[in-house]
């Protein structure tokens, strides 16, 4: 009866597994199927695969737009994981202040903005600044989620060291830039990478601002796929190519965090 | 000239105080323990110290200089933490070393210290290992090495030996007094346990609720408290401590309580008093209630009745190696008697109906209200 | 939040390092409220003007406010937000409450399968609602194929429009569960074993044991999942503006996607930043409303299972 049980569990668990599975398991054997092979009518689930949906991808305008999102969320996150860390520390240190407490709140309150509250200001303000449609706009912009993510993670990953050890670094003479630097940081070292994955997962996604406040030069992989119509008309296999390429790096940042999972995401993501 | 001084330490945690007005004098070179229950002020002092926090109120002086507000790494004190805090990070080399690199050390003579310490502790072939890989005792030696390796005059020990267990206890405390030693650093200790107290110190400070209640000696301390609590919290078992009245019977004194009696300067144990006279300092005490304290070691017990002997139930009997210790009921309170086990086999065997004494001359006596001790 | 704890080594206020706090937070709060002051301050302003296009900005008070309530569209997309979020919000959690609770046993296989299942909600909402889409075509995607089998009629999900706004719950619900499933599982990690094996002396039944022993822990992790899920939801812009851009027609319009609609559709600027401001103030009170659920419902935990467990 208990043996029975179990395998009930692993049907559940499996079905369950393929329900989520499937849509992405789906896309991928889109493509790589001919084209022929993706508009059939009905669903064909045999065929011979081709990688011609990923050589035209290749060659396309995506790749460049994987390019500006792998910078634009390259150069955000190791700007604000600095910032953040800087700041996060410095929370948790000398977070005994009423004061310091409600300047962290309004920084944690910032990953609750919706981005369409500061995309037509922001869009004025670059168009009069000569930044729309650049990388820098984007970079900075994203920082704004980055960095109030980034402190509010870390806080709790510095929250964690026991105090003994800063103390007995203050004790023997070193300063306190050097306690954090040589005692503090390399003991977040997991709490760092964690925080580092979730924000270039969050803004490698990120579309509606990209959407809105790039054009040409700047456009990010997220929105590339969205023009994809435009583009391509109706090419689903590539589509399917590039969301697949795109993909990729993410899920492998996923498994990278699974066992903070927990702490990234209970603390959000952007937009 | 006292090495560290401290005048009207007051050190608060938000409205609490933890330490009110404390003062005390540390001699240099000298194994000064602070000992007292938890939430007594004894590590809060040592932290002040340290550096760690903040007095409310008061100045500390370390060699002659006022560190109160000094940044912990300029006062030039090495503390030996209670969980060791090593550095997780870093091999045990990396955490001799680090300390060295807030110094200015030339590279030859950071690596001739980090020797000598790893010989001094026998831990030269763990010098590559990490904290995580060595035992409970040994990360221990590491804290003790991570201390020394600095030089500094004075040693701060917060509860050293609180993680070991008993077997360890033992040997590390011996070799903390003989490192204390042979270094010449003035030690101050931080625990709740009195026996390693008494083990260490050259003198100890007993405190409770942020005061300090007795300095002295171990001998001091042990054999002459000042107040009922220090008599009470040094000395294992504790202290038998009962209420009694001083009363007249016919020619001569006692103090009565329930279930037994102790004649005032009995000739038997050679007082100063003759019989029938009050010890001066009792004078007050005529026909009131008083507090009499006396020792596991020193109570007397026998077979048989005798004079200044007074009946005794045994409860339970706790053997303890070469010795026993006894509880018994007297009148209404538990009291506890430690001696020979083979001189007291016939409480051992159950037997329960036994004689007890308090001799005179061992015991204390305390004012019931101040808490105070009375001379005799 | 750390009212209890007492002050570190760092605060006792030493006259050499007094700069360094200062140095930490610095940084980083210059950098965030000249990037945010701004375009706030400036938006509440844009919201109170005429700007739009070809029209200067001229200051109409709480005219563009005033006027929300008199479109219709402002309504529709008032109710489908409100709508998305309940369905979507409520199936996630009772979904991802029962996949924690297949999952909480540790077979082996289990941890792997977890994380393919948690791989949805970290993904591109573009990608998925793109994908769905194809999915959902109603000439050739396998989801139309699977449906017209069982239905025997053609069905046309993107085109009609409560199945459009059908499709939109499917697919959020259908990213998010993995997030409810995430924090409940985590949930049941913290509950003392020791507690099953007392109930199972007693002889407790399955269902007494899941009210009594696993709810109370279960509390804080809900709740949580429902306050991040409900401010994420009525934000919901990707998705919508992926699968079906609001359409057809209005039928899945949302709130964000009215304000892009306005923005930079109609380029009624003041309109588009009037209707931002209400969906900030919205996630305000609701972030409100539910953070004063959280603490209390934290004092409940507390006292229902016997820890202090503060965030």
């Amino acid at each position: 009866m208990a043996r029975l049980k179990v395998i009930l569990k692993y049907v559940a668990a499996l079905g369950a597994t393929a329900l989520f599975v499937f849509p992405l398991a789906w896309m991928f054997l889109t493509s790589v199927k001919p084209r022929v092979d993706v508009f059939a009518k009905p669903p064909v689930f045999i065929f011979t695969p081709t990688f011609d949906n990923y050589s035209r991808v290749l060659d396309s305008e995506f790749m460049l737009q994987l390019l500006n999102s792998a910078i634009i969320a390259g150069i955000s996150t190791a700007f604000s994981l600095t910032l953040g860390a800087l700041a996060a520390y410095g929370f948790s240190r000398y977070g005994r202040f009423k004061r310091v407490d409600n300047l962290l709140f309004w920084i944690l309150s910032l990953r609750m903005l919706p981005p369409i509250a500061v995309v037509v200001p922001f869009y004025i303000l670059l168009r009069w600044a000569h930044l729309f449609d650049t990388r820098f706009a984007l970079i900075m912009i994203y920082s704004i989620f980055n960095i109030s993510f980034a402190v509010w993670l870390l806080k709790g990953f510095f929250d964690e060291i026991p105090p003994q050890l800063e103390e007995s670094a203050m004790l023997e003479g070193h300063s306190p830039p050097v306690v954090f630097l040589r005692v503090a940081l390399p003991m977040v070292r997991a709490g760092l990478a964690t925080t580092a994955a979730f924000c270039l997962i969050q803004s490698l996604n990120e579309f509606l601002l990209a959407l809105l406040l790039t054009d040409v030069d700047a456009v990010t992989a997220p929105v590339g796929l969205a023009n994809f119509q435009r583009y391509f008309g109706l090419e689903w296999g590539q589509f399917a190519a590039a969301a697949t390429i795109f993909v990729v790096p993410i899920i492998l940042f996923t498994v990278l965090v699974r066992h903070h999972l927990v702490r990234g995401m209970s603390f959000g993501r952007m937009g | 000239m006292p090495d560290i001084e401290l005048r009207d330490l007051t050190i608060k945690y938000g409205a609490t105080a933890a330490v009110s007005g404390v003062s005390l004098d540390v001699l240099d070179r000298e194994y000064c323990v602070l000992l007292g229950p938890s939430g007594c002020g004894k590590t809060s002092i040592l932290r002040a110290v340290a550096g760690f926090v903040a007095p409310a109120a008061g100045a500390i002086h370390i060699g002659g200089r006022d560190v109160t507000r000094l940044y912990p790494g300029d006062r030039d004190v090495a503390m030996i933490f209670q969980d060791y805090a090593l550095y997780p990070h870093m091999t045990v080399r990396g955490n001799f070393a680090f300390p060295l690199q807030a110094m200015k050390m030339g590279r030859a003579e950071r690596e001739q210290r980090i020797r000598e310490v790893a010989q001094l502790l026998r831990m030269e072939d763990l010098l590559d290992r990490y904290p995580r890989e060595l035992s409970g005792g040994q990360q221990q030696r590491v804290a003790v090495g991570r201390a020394l390796v600095r030089r500094c005059p004075v040693l701060l020990l917060d509860e050293p030996l609180g993680n070991l267990d008993a077997k360890l206890r033992v040997e590390t405390r011996a070799s903390l007094k003989r490192i204390q030693r042979d270094l010449g650093v003035t030690a101050v200790h931080v625990t709740h346990d009195q026996i390693e107290a008494l083990a260490l110190a050259d003198r100890i400070v007993v405190m409770e609720e942020g005061e300090i209640r007795q300095i002295g000696s171990p001998e001091q301390v042990y054999e002459r408290p000042d107040n009922l609590f220090v008599a009470q919290f040094v000395g294992t078992p504790a202290m038998n401590v009962l209420p009694c009245r001083l009363t007249r019977e016919g020619e001569r004194w006692l103090l009565a309580g329930a279930g037994f009696h102790v004649h005032v300067g009995s000739a038997a144990a050679g007082s100063t008093a003759a019989p029938g006279c009050v010890p001066p300092p009792l004078a007050n005490y005529r026909d009131r209630a008083i507090l009499l304290g006396i020792r596991a070691e020193h109570v007397r017990l026998a077979p048989a009745p005798g004079p200044d002997y007074f009946p005794a139930q045994v409860y339970v009997t706790e053997p303890q190696g070469s010795e026993v210790i006894v509880d018994m009921q007297v009148g209404g309170e538990i009291v506890r008697a430690r001696g020979d086990k083979e001189e007291w086999a016939f409480a051992a065997q159950g037997q329960t109906e036994v004689y007890a004494a308090f001799p005179f001359p061992r015991a204390h006596l305390f004012d019931p209200d101040t808490h105070r001790r009375v001379e005799v | 939040m750390s009212a209890a704890a007492p002050p570190s080594a760092m605060q006792a206020a030493h006259q050499r390092y007094r700069w360094f706090p200062y140095a930490l937070l610095l940084p980083a709060l210059v950098v965030l409220v000249a990037l945010t002051i701004f375009p706030l301050v400036f938006s509440l302003g844009v919201s109170l003007t005429g700007y739009g296009l070809g029209r200067a900005a001229g200051f109409v008070g709480l005219a563009n406010y005033a006027q929300f309530l008199r479109d219709p569209s402002f309504w529709l997309a008032l109710r489908n937000t409100l709508v998305i979020t309940v369905f979507a919000v409520g199936i996630e959690i009772a979904l991802g409450v029962c996949l924690a609770l297949l999952f909480r046993e540790s077979l082996p296989g289990f941890r792997a399968l977890s994380l393919f299942i948690f791989i949805p909600m970290m993904l591109s909402p573009l990608v998925i609602g793109f994908f769905w889409k194809f999915m959902f075509d109603s000439t050739f995607g396998v989801l139309a194929y699977f449906t017209t089998l069982l239905t025997g009629r053609t069905v046309s999900w993107l085109t009609s429009p409560r199945l459009a706004l059908a499709a939109i719950i499917v697919v959020d619900t259908w990213q998010w569960t993995p997030f409810a499933f995430l924090l409940t599982l985590a949930g049941l990690q913290t509950v003392p074993p020791q507690l099953y094996e007392a109930a199972s002396l007693e002889r407790a039944s399955a269902w007494m044991r899941f009210r009594r022993i696993t709810l109370p822990y279960l509390r804080f992790p809900l709740l949580l999942a429902v306050l991040f899920r409900t401010i994420d939801t009525v934000r919901i812009f990707d998705l919508v503006y992926i699968m079906t851009g609001g359409g057809p027609g209005d039928a899945t319009i949302t709130l964000s996607v009215l304000a892009y609609r306005y923005g930079f559709q109609f380029y009624e600027v003041g309109r588009a930043a009037a209707v931002s401001w209400l969906i900030v103030v919205l996630i305000n009170l609701l972030v409100m409303v539910l953070l004063s659920f959280m603490g209390k419902s934290a004092a409940a935990t507390a006292r229902s299972t016997g820890s202090g467990r503060a965030r």
